[in-house]
C-alpha cells in the first residue's frame, strides 16, 4: 500500500508539474492577445535541456555540482507529505507540514550556496534576494501551518484534510479564510510569481530566481527548472488539498483512487488558472516593498492563529 | 450543520475580522485615496454585519439601519472625503516616524490586547458573538492609533471615522440593535462631524498651503 502511495504520488508530482507551468504561461499569452507556446512546451524544453552538454566553471566546487540534484530531490520528496488522494481510514505516518516546509528550505539553502559558489555578481545578488524573500515569508508559512494544525490537532496534512472532511462547515471559519489569503501570498512569493519576481524575464535588475541559476546549463538547468515547477505544483496542491478537499470516498479500489486523482488534477488546473489570472492583474513590486506584502501575509496568519486561541479552545 | 444561524455567526465573525484587516491596511498604506477606498469597504462590511444581526435577532428595523449604513458609510462619506481631497490636491501621506511594518505589528498587538482583556469578560455574557465584539473593540483601538500616527488632516479624519465605525459595530453587536431613532441620530451626527472637519481641513489648506498637522505649530502673521 505505502509503496503504491509513494509511486503514484511521485509520478503525479513529477509528471504533471510542468503542465501547470504551461497552462499559466498560455493564460498569460492569451491575455496579451498572443497565441503563446503549446501547453506541452515545458516538457519539450526539459527534453532539449537534458540532451545538451553541461558546462561547469573551473572554479566551482562540489556544492555547485550537487546542488541541482539536492534541490530536485528535496522538492520531489516534499510532495510526499501532501496526500493527493485519500482512502477511508488511511493516514500515513511519514511526516508533517513542518518537515515539508524545511525540506523546501534545505533545497533553497543549497541552491543559494551554489549561486554564491562560482563568484559571479548575479549569483550573489540573486541569492541574497532569495534569502530575503524566504526569511520574510517563512513566519507567515509556519504560523498558518500552526493555525490549521491547531484546529485539526496535528500538523500533518492528512489530519487537516480528514478534519475538514469530517466537519463540512469549516469552509466558513474565519481561520480558513485568513490562512487561505496568507497561503496564496506565500504561493506567489515562493514560486517566484509576479508581484515578487517576474518569472519570464532575464532583466538583471529585477530577477531573483533567474539570477541564481544563471550559471547553470544543460542537465543541471533542466533539473532546476523542473524542481521549480514541482515546487509550484506543491503549493497549488496545498491550496487544493487544504481548502477544496473534495474526496471521492467509496471503498478501496482502483476506480476510487483514479476518480480522486482526476478530481484533484482538475482542481489544481483551476487553482493554477486563478494564479495566472492574479498574476496578469498585478505589477511587480519594488524590492523593498516586498516586506509590506509579507507583513500582510503574516498578519493574516497571525489573526488566524489568534482566532483559534480565542474562540476554539 | 448548515443552519442559517450557523452561517450568519460565521459570516459576522469573518466580516468583523475583515474590518480589522482593512484598518490595518490603512495603517500600512501610503496614498489617501486608498484609505478612503478601504473606508468605504468597511461601510459595506458594517452593513453586512447589521443584516446578519437583523436575521439573528429578528428585528426588521435593523434592515433599515443596515441599508442606511451602506448608503452613508459606504458611499456618501467617502464621496465627501474624495471631494475634500480633490479640493486640496494633496494625495500622499507623509513618511511616518516609525517604519510601516512595525506600525502594523503594533496594530496586531492592539488586537491581542483586546483578545486578552475583553474576551474573558464577554465570553460569559454573550458567548455567540464574543469574538465579533472583541474584533469591533479592537477596531476602535486601531482607529485611535491611526489618529496618533498619521500626519495629514484627512488621514486623521479617516482614523476618527474608523473609530466611529468600531463604536457603531460594537453597539450593534452588543445590544443586537439599538432603537431606530438613536441609530439614525448617530449616523446624522457622523455626517455632520465629517462635514465640519472637511471644511476645517480645507481652511487649514488654504491658510497654510499644507495639511500636515505636525507643521501647524508655526506661527503665521
Amino acid at each position: 500500500m505505502s509503496v503504491l502511495y509513494f509511486v503514484i504520488q511521485l509520478i503525479i508530482a513529477i509528471g504533471i508539474a510542468p503542465f501547470l507551468t504551461g497552462i499559466i504561461k498560455k493564460l498569460k499569452a492569451l491575455s496579451q492577445h498572443r497565441i503563446g507556446i503549446p501547453l506541452l512546451q515545458p516538457y519539450y524544453d526539459l527534453a532539449k535541456l537534458f540532451k545538451k552538454d553541461v558546462v561547469r566553471s573551473k572554479t566551482a566546487s562540489w556544492i555547485y555540482t550537487i546542488a541541482p540534484y539536492i534541490y530536485f530531490s528535496t522538492t520531489a520528496v516534499a510532495c510526499l507529505f501532501i496526500p493527493f488522494f485519500t482512502l477511508p481510514g488511511w493516514s500515513f505516518k511519514l511526516g508533517d507540514a513542518l518537515l515539508m516546509a524545511y525540506l523546501l528550505a534545505l533545497g533553497r539553502f543549497f541552491i543559494t550556496l551554489a549561486a554564491l559558489d562560482t563568484g559571479s555578481t548575479f549569483g550573489g545578488m540573486g541569492s541574497s534576494r532569495e534569502v530575503m524573500v524566504s526569511v520574510l515569508m517563512e513566519p507567515a508559512l509556519i504560523l498558518s501551518i500552526f493555525a490549521l494544525g491547531s484546529i485539526a490537532g496535528s500538523t500533518g496534512f492528512d489530519s487537516i484534510l480528514n478534519n475538514f472532511v469530517a466537519n463540512k462547515g469549516m469552509i466558513l471559519e474565519p481561520i480558513y479564510i485568513f490562512t487561505f489569503i496568507a497561503l496564496f501570498i506565500i504561493l506567489l512569493a515562493e514560486t517566484c510569481r509576479m508581484p515578487i519576481d517576474d518569472p519570464s524575464t532575464h532583466l538583471e535588475l529585477t530577477m531573483i530566481h533567474e539570477a541564481m541559476i544563471l550559471e547553470y546549463s544543460g542537465r543541471d538547468l533542466a533539473l532546476i527548472e523542473w524542481a521549480s515547477s514541482i515546487k509550484q505544483f506543491l503549493f497549488i496542491s496545498i491550496l487544493v488539498r487544504v481548502f477544496l478537499p473534495f474526496v471521492v470516498y467509496t471503498e478501496f479500489g482502483v476506480l476510487s483512487i483514479f476518480l480522486s486523482i482526476c478530481v484533484f488534477l482538475l482542481l489544481t488546473v483551476l487553482v493554477s488558472l486563478i494564479v495566472g489570472f492574479v498574476e496578469i492583474n498585478l505589477a511587480k513590486l519594488r524590492l523593498f516593498k516586498i516586506s509590506r506584502l509579507s507583513i500582510l501575509a503574516f498578519t493574516m496568519s497571525m489573526m488566524a492563529a489568534l482566532t483559534y486561541f480565542v474562540s476554539w479552545r | 450543520m448548515w443552519t442559517i444561524d450557523f452561517l450568519v455567526d460565521k459570516i459576522i465573525s469573518s466580516f468583523t475580522i475583515l474590518t480589522i484587516m482593512t484598518s490595518l491596511m490603512i495603517i500600512g498604506g501610503n496614498s489617501i485615496r486608498k484609505y478612503i477606498k478601504y473606508y468605504s469597504y468597511q461601510g459595506i462590511m458594517l452593513a453586512v454585519v447589521g443584516l446578519g444581526i437583523a436575521i439573528i435577532a429578528k428585528k426588521p428595523d435593523l434592515f433599515l439601519i443596515a441599508i442606511l449604513v451602506l448608503f452613508v458609510n459606504g458611499s456618501f462619506l467617502p464621496g465627501l472625503l474624495y471631494r475634500c481631497l480633490n479640493g486640496i490636491g494633496d494625495v500622499r501621506e507623509e513618511e511616518s516616524y516609525i517604519k510601516i511594518p512595525v506600525l502594523i505589528i503594533i496594530g496586531v498587538a492592539f488586537v491581542i490586547l483586546t483578545y486578552y482583556i475583553a474576551y474573558p469578560m464577554l465570553a460569559g455574557d454573550v458567548p455567540r458573538l464574543s469574538l465579533a465584539i472583541c474584533n469591533s473593540i479592537s477596531v476602535v483601538l486601531i482607529g485611535s492609533f491611526i489618529i496618533a500616527i498619521k500626519k495629514k488632516a484627512i488621514s486623521q479624519i479617516i482614523g476618527f471615522l474608523i473609530m466611529r465605525n468600531g463604536v457603531l459595530l460594537t453597539s450593534i453587536l452588543l445590544t443586537s440593535g439599538m432603537p431606530l431613532a438613536i441609530e439614525v441620530g448617530i449616523i446624522i451626527e457622523l455626517v455632520l462631524t465629517t462635514f465640519i472637519m472637511s471644511i476645517f481641513t480645507h481652511r487649514i489648506d488654504s491658510f497654510f498651503n499644507n495639511t500636515d498637522v505636525s507643521r501647524l505649530t508655526k506661527l503665521r502673521g
